[in-house]
C-alpha cells in the first residue's frame, strides 16, 4: 500500500499495529516526498515514545532479577552448607555404628588384634600373681 | 489482574456504569465515553486493583467524576459578575511558543481530552490492537475506531496550525 494511502487509513483510525510500525519506518528514512514532510515528527515523536515504553518494562525486569539473583545465591548458598553439615552428621553416625575403636594414650586403634595385645598387656601390669595375693592377705 | 479476570470482575460493571452516566450526562454519546474511559483507567491500574476493597465503588465514583467533567466542559464559559470566564485551553500559539517538534507533539497530545490521550497511548506507543482496546472496555471496535479517529485527526489539525503560525511569525 501506498505511504499516502496508509496515512489516510491512519487518520482514519483503520490501521493495524503492524501499518503502523510500517508508516513509522517509512518517516524514519531520509529521502520523503516533500508533501508527507509535515507528518515527519509526528510519527518521530510515536517512535521515540513507543521505544521508551519498550525499554520501560526491560529495566524493571532486569532491577527484579538482580534482587533475584543475590537472593538466589544466598539461599544456593545456605543450602550447601545445610547439605553439607547433613551429610556430615549422618556420616559420623553411620561411621561410629560400622567400626570399633579404642583410643589408648591419646592414639586411636582399629584393628582387633592389636587392641587384644594393648588389653593383656594393660590387663598384665595391673594383675596379681598367687604370691602376691598371698602375701597381701598375711602380711603382718 | 489479567484480561480473564478484568472481563470477569470489571467487565460486568459496564452496563450499570452507563446507566449512571447516561443518567448524569443525559447524552448516550457522552456516557459511551465516560465509561470507556473508566474501563480504560481501571485496565491502566489493573496491578493495583486488588488492593481497592470495592473495584464497583471505585468504578462508580470515576464515572461520577468524569460525567461530572462531560457536564462542566458543555459550559466553555459562564458569566460571573459580568466577567467572563473562559476554560482554559491552550491555542495552538500558546503552544508552539518556545518548543522543538518533540515537545510540540508532547504538547499537543497532553491537550487532548483524557480518553483520546489514553486511546492514541495505547494504540500507537503501547501498541495495543483496536479489538483489544474493545475488548478490554467492553464497546465495539467501531467506537474506539471513531475516538481514535477523532483525536489523530485532532493532534494533525493542531500541529499543522501551529507550524502555520511559526511559519507566519518568520
Amino acid at each position: 500500500m501506498k505511504p499516502e494511502e496508509l496515512l489516510n487509513k491512519y487518520f482514519d483510525g483503520e490501521t493495524t499495529c503492524e501499518e503502523e510500525r510500517e508508516l513509522r519506518h517509512f518517516f524514519a528514512q531520509e529521502k520523503i516526498p516533500p508533501g508527507l514532510m509535515i507528518y515527519r515528527p509526528l510519527f518521530a515523536y510515536i517512535e521515540n515514545e513507543a521505544t521508551l515504553h519498550k525499554e520501560a518494562p526491560n529495566k524493571k525486569k532486569q532491577k527484579r532479577s538482580f534482587v533475584r539473583d543475590i537472593t538466589y545465591t544466598l539461599g544456593g548458598v545456605a543450602a550447601t552448607l545445610l547439605l553439607v553439615f547433613a551429610i556430615a552428621g549422618i556420616n559420623r553416625h553411620f561411621y561410629r555404628a560400622d567400626i570399633n575403636e579404642v583410643w589408648i594414650d591419646g592414639v586411636r586403634y582399629t584393628e582387633q588384634t592389636i587392641v587384644h595385645q594393648q588389653a593383656t598387656s594393660a590387663f598384665e601390669d595391673v594383675s596379681f600373681s598367687r604370691e602376691d595375693i598371698f602375701n597381701v592377705l598375711f602380711e603382718d | 489482574m489479567e484480561l480473564k479476570q478484568f472481563k470477569t470482575v470489571v467487565l460486568p460493571l459496564r452496563d450499570r456504569l452507563i446507566g449512571y452516566a447516561l443518567k448524569l450526562t443525559g447524552n448516550e454519546d457522552d456516557a459511551e465515553d465516560v465509561v470507556q474511559e473508566v474501563m480504560l483507567k481501571l485496565w491502566n491500574i489493573r496491578e493495583k486493583l486488588n488492593e481497592y476493597r470495592s473495584v464497583e465503588s471505585l468504578a462508580v465514583t470515576m464515572t461520577h467524576n468524569l460525567s461530572m467533567d462531560v457536564w462542566r466542559r458543555r459550559r466553555p464559559s459562564m458569566a460571573l459578575n459580568g466577567i467572563t470566564v473562559r476554560e482554559h485551553s491552550d491555542t495552538p500559539e500558546q503552544i508552539l511558543e518556545g518548543l522543538d517538534e518533540m515537545q510540540l507533539m508532547h504538547a499537543i497530545i497532553a491537550s487532548l481530552p483524557p480518553l483520546q490521550q489514553t486511546i492514541i497511548r495505547m494504540k500507537d506507543i503501547e501498541e495495543y490492537e483496536t479489538e483489544e482496546i474493545a475488548e478490554i472496555t467492553g464497546c465495539k471496535p467501531e467506537a474506539i475506531r471513531s475516538n481514535l479517529s477523532r483525536a489523530r485527526r485532532k493532534v494533525r489539525d493542531i500541529y499543522l496550525k501551529s507550524i502555520q503560525e511559526r511559519n507566519r511569525r518568520n
